[in-house]
């Protein structure tokens, strides 16, 4: 049994389409096999909600009078990159507000998430003064619809999988981007949404690649690259899923379309700011491969435990054991004879609601699938 | 026997009065202080867990309104500010009493205040800004009734 993209997309044309959530996907496979899935199923989606650090704004905020080629620029305090062209502006989602709050409360994430939900957004600038374009200062503000461009682009998302964070060896408790981690490993911190996840779901990458067309922050997006760290070579288990990060996708979207519901600041204690971004990716059941790949459940997806006290920032290498996240999920993991409550970072509702979204639009003739136009990594 | 979180708010008036000992001895209901701040030359505040029968604690509470102390019974929305969470349910793996917890089914967290003891380590690790202090609720809220 095998399907083309073709084909998958001329039955989102008719309407005649059996779109599946990663999910429904998972409990389908289990009662019915994998040949019988494939036979039935034409594309499963899945999701993810979670903070996502390596990810920008790239915004071109229309010409000053006189002319300004920016120097240095501020937005609502936060520091954008200037080093491009005249007025375009490049924002962080860890950049923290300059000269305000200790520790940081409010940085790029906030930004981003203030202007995609229609917030105004101070702009103070200051600029090169040459004979082409003279101006020194802006100090101005705007919205979403002023600017000229808004575009999301993250060079790094959707890691495929993550660590397991626990604190083994500090006696206090520890501030990471995973969280805070009490001592004694009284919590351990996860992030991925696992059977939901999108590279969980085509760990080989064989459908996702450059020009896949994706639900990015509630707007469509597409993958335009593989992201920094990029690492396909990492060791897998037999059933192709990696053991430990591997791959990551660079994404990039038109703000204007996207929603503060699937794009939210984020303020992490005793560690800085980020930018929560909602993912999703629709995946064709080209063939039995594909529909086994996305039978995978919680139970097969092993992350590795690793102590974020000293292993962690002294770069060991060490892993203190593996869990599920079937057992990461049910709320109690086990390392090392000791049972420890499991905290999320990722949320699972939330994922779960992206699927959904998206097999929505897949089913109304909303959203194509686009072919790759050349692998993550050639 | 019920267990219910009152936010009282002392007048001047009434700071002097040992409205919280009569409370103990008279009504017989258990008082547990989460929060107070005290001072003879301003009003005064404080939040506290009660248990004791449904009776007891209504006329414990028909006591303190006689007694010239504000009474303000704390809802969900009470450091939880639901319209902001995302659900992640970091909350509930840190909560040592209970109050946050994730349902197995949908994924979303619930809150039940009449767990809370006011720790406040679910404020440490919600990345979304969704819990609040007291100080800041109070702040925000005001204790009217
Ligand atoms: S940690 Fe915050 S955002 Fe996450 S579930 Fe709890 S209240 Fe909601
Ligand atoms: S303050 Fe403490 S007890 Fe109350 S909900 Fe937060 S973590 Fe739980």
């Amino acid at each position: 049994m095998k399907r083309t993209w073709e084909e998958i997309n001329r039955k989102i044309d008719t309407g005649d389409i059996l779109v599946l959530t990663a999910e429904e996907m998972t409990e389908l496979t289990e009662n019915e096999g994998v040949k019988e899935a494939c036979r039935k199923v034409d594309v499963v989606t899945t999701g993810t909600f979670s903070p996502m650090c390596s990810s920008a704004l790239l915004i071109n905020t229309g010409h000053h009078t006189p002319r300004l080629n920016y120097k240095r620029a501020w937005l609502n305090g936060v520091p954008a990159y200037a080093g491009i062209a005249a007025v375009d502006l490049y924002l962080g989602a860890t950049a923290q507000r300059e000269n305000s709050e200790t520790p940081a409360v409010y940085g790029g994430g906030h930004v981003i998430e203030d202007l995609v939900s229609g917030r105004r957004i101070e702009l103070k600038a200051e600029g090169h003064a040459t004979d082409c374009y003279p101006g020194r200062n802006a100090d101005t503000s705007f919205t979403l619809d002023d600017v000229k461009d808004a575009i999301l682009q993250n060079p790094r998302n959707c890691y495929q999988n993550y660590n397991v964070a626990v604190n083994a060896y500090s006696k206090r408790t520890i501030y990471t981007y995973m969280g805070p981690l009490l001592p004694d490993m009284r919590n351990a911190a996860y992030s991925s949404a696992g059977q939901l996840s999108p590279l969980l779901n085509d760990p080989e990458y064989r459908t996702i690649g450059i020009g896949s067309r994706i639900f990015l922050g509630g707007g469509t997006g597409y993958v335009t690259f593989r992201g920094t760290q990029h690492n396909p070579d990492s060791e897998r288990t037999s059933g192709g899923v990696p053991t430990s990060g591997a791959g990551t996708l660079a994404l990039t979207g038109d703000l204007r379309y996207m929603s503060p519901e699937y794009l939210r600041g984020v303020c992490i204690k005793g560690y800085g700011v980020s930018l929560a971004v909602g993912v999703g990716m629709a995946i064709p059941i080209l063939d039995e491969e594909m529909a086994f790949f996305t039978s995978v459940s919680d139970a097969d997806i092993p992350a590795p435990i690793v102590d974020y006290s000293s292993d962690y920032p002294e770069m060991s290498g060490d892993i203190l054991g593996r869990t599920s996240y079937r057992d990461l999920r049910s709320g109690e993991i086990e390392i090392m004879g000791k049972v420890v409550r499991t905290v999320s970072l990722s949320s699972y509702s939330k994922a779960r609601k992206i699927a959904i979204e998206l097999k929505n639009r897949i089913k109304n003739g909303s959203f194509k699938l686009t072919m790759p136009v050349a692998p993550l990594m050639e | 026997m019920a267990f219910k979180s009152i936010l009282l708010r002392f007048s001047r008036e009434c700071v002097g009065e040992p409205v919280i000992s009569n409370l103990v001895r008279k009504h017989g209901i258990e008082i547990n202080i989460l929060r107070a701040r005290i001072h003879p030359s301003e009003e005064g505040r404080m939040l506290a867990q009660v248990n004791g029968s449904e009776d007891q604690i209504s006329a414990a509470l028909e006591y303190l309104s006689s007694s010239g102390v504000e009474i303000h019974l704390p809802e969900s929305s009470f450091i939880w500010r639901e319209k902001k969470c995302v659900h992640c349910g970091a909350c509930a793996g840190i909560c040592p009493s209970g109050a946050f917890t994730l349902c197995s089914e949908t994924f979303e967290v619930e809150f039940d205040i009449s767990k809370c003891i006011l720790c406040e380590l679910c404020i440490e690790v919600c990345y979304y800004s969704a819990i609040q202090s007291v100080e800041d609720y109070i702040e925000t809220r005001g204790v009217k009734k």
